[in-house]
């Protein structure tokens, strides 16, 4: 049922009320794809120069040294991870069982398991995308993961792992939607959430169509299946999970923008860092990662994305 | 007849006309000093007459006022403001239900269920008699806004249900998105509509009630009875004969209407300020009460059901604490306040008891999922046991719907019987008054005829 206009617009204003930044310049998205997008704003220009990709070298295998902010996890006694709890197949809630599931939440339990030997030694936090960064800041989590993609603008502001997972923006639209890409979205409503790179990508599309953010990526497949949006844009392994959740959607067009993600890590935590790179290395390795990648995205299983470290 | 008993008298005394009558008041002197008996006589009976009818005419006004007043208290504003209430109420507890419904995941209780079912028929119910009773008052659009909405939010909610039986994130997004609706739309829609009905009785309540009119109407009717006892002394002066039948009637039905007017809205006042007293305004009170309980409890529910990890629905829990009390100007001590003297009293006693216990029990599930218990937690907020935040919910939930239904009676009683008191007293008044022109113009004219 198409409930009437004045019913939905006080819903979508609480929703977009939430959102104060979409406009977040120069996202990473962007500087990877210099040659996609010719405008840019200013403030990326100036963060192009860093090599978003190259995190702290770890010194061996992880270990927990005295005096590290590991052994003040450990002292605490569980790890705080900030987390999403609506993204299917990263991190989200499954009502079945009550508990937190996804690759992202993988990688995290494979955290606590190097430091307290088990992984659920684990307090999730759920947050929304626009509070990543905030709550890294304010110490409110030690790490987030929540498909966040590393790029120069958030590298002032927080640190990165290295690459786990490597995904690029795409468009989700109804089965029977004529458009191939956001090229044909021009003037259309195209929904992501509020404080991601993608409304950002959105919003500079050269088709000039019109973000609609929301604070969760489920609440853009309601607004579809509702006809208030004509396509959600945002990256393919959240395309997939909610295509997942809606046999009547498609993923069309090509992957417009290379979306690196990483964990997020204060800047005060280097030694933790170098920590989370060591236990992705051994992920690598071990084959975890790739049982991760079968069980959560699918296979074929590529190989994982290569550390790159700092010279 | 009128002219055996004028026989017998003595021949009217010729009239002093410069003499005026002792203790009549100068003006009707005056009037009455410038013209002939008979002509007096005239005047009289035609002024009597002309009073009486006047004197009718009004009380026959002020009872329709009040008895209209009193019949719509019962008849429109209640069930109105009832509706209002059930609404509002059955709304809330569908969105607190439905939340924590929600949390049980696939298998939800079947109470539960049942609840929420009843919640939205009851709703839906209330909302079609409030409809038919609001006509083209300022609630009329509410209603329809409530009316188109209540299905989408239904809508809303299976769909969030089918998606979570499913296993799928998708789920909790509808429903977030039935609840912001619930809360955006349809509950202040409720809320307005249930404010314009308790308006509405409140003055229809102050028409059945106000003393102004009435005091003005029973100073009428002494004035009338001083008047006629004023013309029955001059006639008596005039003619030396103690009693005239007619304006004897008269008298007495004067005193009638004015003892019946006088225990009538005396009576109907008594009961429709006890049907307010203690029953609309403690209802009133224990409402809006039970209505935050149930915005909270909601709260309580989304807050684990919340996949953002926003915490304004916690936020708004401790916002509605803080107005729901208890406490000094708080709703529940203001209820309790209200239902004093009141046959709810004790439950809304024990409503504010079990409120500062759940408040605890919220504590203990919040703290549960700050640290990460969230599965704990939500079986505290969903299942039954001694001192789960779900149990006491129950208890204050009970408590205050008990105190409103207990309450609820005395005012139906009260207000009943208050406008039971009006009943025969318009054509009374009417039939009372048009015997005292009667018996004015059949004692007057009698006297007038021994003149011809």
């Amino acid at each position: 049922m198409k409930p009437p206009a004045w019913l939905r617009l006080p819903v979508l204003l609480l929703m977009t009320a939430a959102v104060s930044a979409w406009a977040v310049p120069g996202s990473a998205a962007v500087t990877a794809r210099s040659a996609l997008h010719s405008a840019r704003p200013a403030a990326a220009a100036a963060a192009t120069s860093c090599d978003p990709t190259a995190s702290l070298r770890p010194a061996g295998p992880p270990q927990v040294t005295p005096g590290s902010f590991m052994a003040k996890i450990r002292a605490r006694g569980y790890l705080i991870a900030g987390v999403s709890q609506s993204t299917y197949h990263f991190g989200f809630l499954n009502p079945l069982d009550g508990n937190t599931e996804g690759f992202d939440i993988d990688m995290v339990h494979a955290i606590a398991k190097a430091i307290f030997g088990n992984p659920n030694k684990v307090q999730f936090k759920a947050i929304s995308d626009d509070q990543r960064i905030p709550d890294v800041r304010s110490g409110a989590v030690d790490i987030v993961a929540h498909t966040m993609t590393i790029n120069c603008e958030r590298l002032q502001q927080v640190d990165f792992s290295t690459v786990y997972f490597e995904a690029g923006q795409r468009v989700l639209v109804l089965k029977n939607s004529p458009a191939k890409s956001l090229a044909d979205l021009g003037g259309k409503r195209v929904c992501a959430t509020a404080g991601s790179t993608s409304i950002a990508n959105i919003k500079a599309a050269a088709s000039h169509p019109i973000p609609v953010a929301v604070t969760n990526f489920t609440d853009c497949l309601v607004l579809l299946q509702q006809g208030d949006v004509a396509a959600i844009s945002t990256d393919d392994s959240i395309l997939d999970g909610l295509k997942a959740q809606d046999p009547w959607t498609k993923i069309v067009g090509p992957v417009f923008t290379s979306e690196p993600y990483g964990l997020a890590i204060s800047q005060q935590h280097s030694d933790f860092v170098r920590f989370v790179n060591a236990v992705l290395q051994q992920l690598r390795t071990n084959g975890r990662w790739a049982a991760s990648y079968a069980h959560w995205v699918g296979t074929p299983v590529p190989a994982p994305p290569p550390a790159h470290y700092k010279a | 007849m009128g002219a055996a008993v004028t026989a017998v008298g003595d021949p009217p005394r010729p009239a002093p006309d410069t003499r005026p009558a002792p203790g009549t008041r100068p003006a009707l002197g005056q009037f009455l000093r410038a013209r002939t008996t008979p002509a007096k006589l005239r005047l009289l009976m035609v002024g009597l007459v002309v009073l009486c009818l006047i004197w009718g005419g009004l009380a026959a006004w002020v009872v329709s006022q009040r008895a209209s007043g009193a019949n719509n208290v019962v008849g429109t504003s209640e069930p109105l403001s009832l509706d209002g209430q059930q609404i509002y109420r059955a709304l809330s507890d569908a969105d607190a239900t439905a939340a924590s419904a929600f949390l049980s995941g696939g298998l939800e209780p079947l109470a539960a269920r049942h609840r929420y079912q009843a919640d939205i028929a009851q709703a839906a119910a209330h909302l079609e008699s409030a409809t038919a009773a609001a006509g083209h008052s300022p609630a009329a659009r509410d209603l329809a806004k409530l009316s188109a909405g209540l299905p989408v939010y239904t809508g809303d909610v299976e769909t969030a249900r089918a998606d979570n039986r499913l296993g799928l994130p998708l789920g909790a997004a509808y429903l977030r998105e039935a609840s912001a609706l619930m809360r955006g739309t349809l509950l202040p829609a409720a809320r307005d509509v249930s404010a314009q009905a308790d308006a509405q009785l409140t003055a229809a309540s102050g028409q059945a009630t106000g003393l102004p009119l009435a005091l003005l109407l029973l100073v009428a009717a002494g004035l009338l009875g001083y008047v006629l006892y004023r013309v029955q002394r001059w006639l008596f002066q005039r003619t030396h004969r103690r009693l005239n039948p007619g304006l004897v009637v008269a008298s007495v039905a004067a005193v009638v209407s004015l003892l019946w007017l006088a225990i009538a809205f005396f009576v109907a006042r008594g009961e429709l300020l006890e049907a307010r007293d203690h029953g609309s305004t403690p209802v009133a009170a224990l409402a809006r009460a039970d209505i935050a309980a149930l915005q909270a409890r909601a709260d309580e529910s989304l807050t684990l059901i919340d996949a953002g990890g926003d915490d304004a629905f916690e936020a708004d829990f401790k916002t509605v604490e803080h107005r729901l009390g208890p406490g000094p100007a708080t709703l529940l001590t203001d209820a309790v306040t209200a239902a004093r003297g009141s046959p709810g009293a004790g439950s809304a006693s024990a409503a504010a008891t079990a409120a500062t216990a759940w408040y605890a029990a919220h504590r203990t599930v919040r703290a549960l999922d700050d640290n990460g218990k969230h599965t704990q937690a939500v079986r505290l907020v969903t299942t039954s046991g001694p001192g789960h935040s779900g149990t006491v919910f129950t208890r204050l939930d009970g408590s205050l719907t008990t105190a409103i239904a207990a309450d609820q009676v005395v005012f139906r009683t009260h207000a009943v019987a208050g406008r039971d008191v009006f009943t025969g007293l318009e054509v009374g008044v009417i039939v009372l008054a048009l015997i005292m022109a009667a018996g004015c113009f059949r004692g007057l004219s009698t006297r007038l005829a021994e003149y011809r």
